[in-house]
């Protein structure tokens, strides 16, 4: 340091300059430095490369789908597994809170309501939602049992969530929105992966991941997690009991021998329990394979084959127990026509067989049900004008075991004032086709019945979607969009007096209901180092009674708040620190059914990247209040307490 | 997103390719104004390389050059490129730019879609499911007077004009 104290030695130094601002300049060349050198030596490692392997090097390819999305004529967002990465998530609903276009409310350790365009409830049944190809709603009663979907979120490449009808491509149940979670190819997952953590909710947690390659083009991981959830709180503070154990396995293999050709082969296992203070402990397990060969045929033209079985058993003591297994086959082929792709086509065919043990308290009759959905689609995309105006034409033609064929089009216009811009327009038809809940279920489990299904009296509920949507890329640091819709549903599920009885009623269709909404997104990088995006939603809907007796009075079907939003900042700091920050605003919930209060909830996430290999994060989730419900009501409601949770990666 | 990887690989690939393309592909004398001119390799529209492209080629030469790299705004500046990149941002002009240089000996690469195959170019490249490849058009490669070494075509996928 005596170097400083003679001028002499720095000749060439500026005067003015202090010894502290030098000190600053010299870091930070240092930094730029030793970031230029990275890349100098990753450049230097590509150019010793032979053409050949620079051919067959695998690099990430998640830098396109923004691109891909901006061109997406529906209310689409998506989310990146960075983006999930930085969150305090440790869960796949949890995840899924990042996404403005969803609403997602914890009901207790191990339970969400989770829908988009409303109907929100612990049995939200307008969702299609798939898991790598595999769809995972239960024809039971057209919902998600959210405790058995979990996803090694360390792999998880992306999820994309549309709200508004996607039926047209992924059929019946695409009603109000589609999440598609999809994981990482075994081609981007080398090596090992240890994870490890553990809070004040959330115990024991374990993840652990090996990846390798064998020969020239295959590809495999093999992965297995667990948990422990600790319980959720009663509105007096005390501990509910419903701590919730978690344990899973699994494997992906892709093969990759040409280009455009790929091989996927991969499969799940695992097992869980949920304690309840009566009648006992809910087991579940699940295991599941799927197949997928996509074939390039030419360019932008491929076909694709996917094939898959999916088991999942329930126990819930004194309720019910449920083995329900999937057989889907699903073959789709794309093909390019003039300059912008494509005709898309495809057939599925689905076998579902589903055994339901009953108890006293209710019954699906009958027990065994094999049910059988046929399913074909084509979607055209012409160009109106060159450049600026194009119209995407689709329809999905089903029949399932209930109510027969189903029809579910779609018109999408898109205009392109100029090349970041997007106006789009859409009209739909989507159904919500009959499950076991609405045809075939009675309580108590032994006549005389209170509730019955409507058999074959049940239809599929209606809706007639109009959308409009805008979405602009201001500048690459920019980006935002704008969607407006009305939705027109008819024959809404209600609950009637059976043949005019004060103590017998029957699942019908004898609502309607119209809902109004707008949802605004935004991505911006201010700086290099810092990121933020999110999104506001207003939500409006009305519950159309007409002629019906329903005895929830239209309350039955989902209860929405008229505003919320969600905000992630996402701030690099020097020394390989990372400091992220949720926001979450929830309206009350009172438009219909029982009140919840509003609530904004605030997620910490403090994260160290010690070396390349490991990285150390401490999170806080919800640190606005000691605990605050988000959905149910009063009577049977737990709240979601305040959480701490540290986490330790290592990765070689 | 990390700082330690600001240029994403994918990117860095590419930088890579157009560095080996201008080593692989031969021009005719013509192309140069002088017997020591150096190599231009041009980027149309944003420029998705940040350095990268510049201490890829920085100390490389093709056929005995040095190597530079120009930043071009629009279709005008072109001339005196005989690589012409043109970023994914040009999309919608992507024709423009590829009917600009018909015929003139300049090697045009692009990543966008149906580029060597709907859009006049000579080299698309392609990053599917996390792999990178290339396709070729010889035809249009050869209309302008370019040499392709068959290193190079043997390890593309090679299709003609439409």
């Amino acid at each position: 340091m005596t170097g400083f104290a003679n001028p002499k030695m720095h000749c060439r130094r500026p005067r003015k300059r202090t010894v502290a601002s030098l000190v600053i300049l010299l870091i930070g060349s240092q930094l730029c430095r030793s970031e230029t050198n990275e890349l100098q030596q990753s450049l230097q490692q590509l150019k010793n490369m032979q053409l050949e392997d620079l051919l067959n090097l695998q690099v990430s390819g998640l830098a396109r789908r923004p691109e891909k999305l901006s061109d997406s004529p529906s209310a689409a967002q998506v989310l990146t597994g960075e983006e999930i990465h930085r969150s305090a998530a440790t869960t796949l609903p949890d995840a899924l809170r990042l996404a403005p276009n969803l609403l997602v409310d914890q009901i207790d350790s191990h339970s969400w309501a989770i829908s988009s365009r409303g109907f929100n409830s612990s049995t939200s049944d307008k969702m299609q939602v798939m898991i790598d190809g595999r769809s995972v709603y239960t024809p039971l009663f057209s919902g998600v049992f959210w405790d058995v979907q979990n996803v090694m979120l360390e792999d998880l490449d992306r999820v994309e969530i549309v709200s508004g009808p996607g039926a047209s491509l992924w059929g019946a149940n695409a009603v109000n929105g589609v999440i598609n979670v999809v994981s990482k190819s075994a081609a981007d997952t080398p090596g090992a992966l240890f994870s490890g953590g553990g809070g004040s909710l959330t115990h024991g947690y374990t993840a652990l991941r090996y990846g390798d390659k064998i020969g020239q083009d295959l590809y495999f991981r093999v992965y297995g997690f667990g948990y422990e959830h600790d319980d959720t709180l009663l509105p007096s503070g005390k501990d509910a009991t419903n701590e919730w154990r978690m344990g899973q396995g699994g494997f992906r293999a892709d093969w990759l021998p040409k280009s455009g050709e790929i091989v996927t082969l991969q499969g799940d296992f695992y097992g869980g329990s949920f304690d309840q203070a009566a009648p006992g402990t809910t087991d579940v397990d699940g295991q599941n394979i799927l197949a997928r060969w996509t074939h390039p045929l030419r360019e932008e033209s491929d076909t694709t084959l996917q094939l898959y079985w999916d088991r999942t058993w329930r126990a819930i003591p004194d309720t019910f127990a449920e083995d329900l297994n999937t057989f889907d086959l699903d073959f789709q082929y794309r093909v390019p026509i003039g300059e912008r792709p494509q005709v898309l086509t495809g057939l599925g065919y689905r076998l579902y067989v589903d055994d339901v043990q009953n108890s006293e308290a209710l019954a699906f009759l009958p027990a065994h049900k094999n049910l059988q959905l046929f399913s074909g689609f084509i979607q055209d995309e012409v160009t109106l004008v060159d450049e600026r105006l194009f119209l995407t034409l689709g329809t999905k033609l089903e029949h399932n075991d209930y109510s027969g064929f189903e029809i579910q089009p779609t018109g999408r216009l898109a205009y392109k004032p100029g090349t970041n811009e997007l106006i789009w327009a859409a009209i739909s038809r989507a159904v919500r086709s009959p499950s076991r809940i609405d045809t075939e279920f009675f309580a108590p489990g032994e006549p005389p019945f209170t509730f019955q299904g409507g058999g074959d009296r049940f239809q599929s509920e209606k809706l007639l979607a109009y959308e409009l949507g805008y979405r602009q890329q201001i500048t690459h640091r920019l980006s935002g969009s704008v969607s407006l819709s009305f939705n027109d549903y008819s024959d809404v599920r209600s609950v009637e007096p059976l043949n005019g009885s004060t103590t017998e009623f029957i699942i019908l269709n004898e609502l309607a209901a119209q809902t109004y909404g707008a949802e605004f997104s935004l991505n911006w990088q201010p700086v290099e180092r810092w990121r933020l995006r999110g999104g506001y939603t207003f939500f409006h809907k009305d519950i159309i009674l007409g002629d019906s007796q329903d005895i929830n009075q239209g309350a039955g079907e989902g209860n929405d708040p008229h505003h919320w939003f969600v905000l992630q900042s996402m701030l690099d700091l020097p020394a390989r620190f990372e400091f992220d920050t949720i926001v979450r605003y929830q309206d009350n919930l009172n438009q219909i059914g029982p009140s919840v209060p509003a609530f904004i909830a605030l997620d910490l996430r403090l994260a160290w990247h010690a070396t390349k290999h490991l990285e150390l994060s401490v999170s806080g989730q919800n640190l606005f209040d000691n605990q605050h419900p988000e959905f149910g009501p009063p009577a049977t409601r737990q709240e979601i307490p305040r959480s701490v949770f540290g986490k330790l990666t290592f990765n070689f | 997103m990390t700082a330690a990887e600001p240029v994403p690989k994918e990117t860095q690939v590419q930088a890579v390719f157009l560095l080996r393309f201008a080593q692989f592909v031969t021009w005719p004398s013509n192309a140069f104004a002088h017997a020591d001119s150096s190599l231009v390799i041009g980027v149309l529209g944003e420029n998705p390389f940040g350095d990268a492209l510049n201490l890829a080629v920085k100390g490389e030469t093709a056929h005995g050059r040095h190597i530079t790299v120009k930043h071009l705004r629009n279709v005008g500046d072109i001339d005196g490129c005989h690589v012409l990149y043109i970023s994914p941002s040009e999309s919608t002009r992507v024709d423009k730019a590829t009917s600009a240089v018909a015929g003139k000996p300049v090697l045009t690469v692009s990543p966008i879609e149906g580029f060597a195959t709907q859009h006049g170019g000579m080299i698309r490249l392609i990053l599917e499911r996390g792999r990178a490849s290339v396709r070729i058009n010889v035809e249009t490669a050869t209309a302008a007077h370019l040499t392709l070494d068959a290193r190079l075509l043997r390890l593309a996928d090679v299709v003609k004009a439409p």
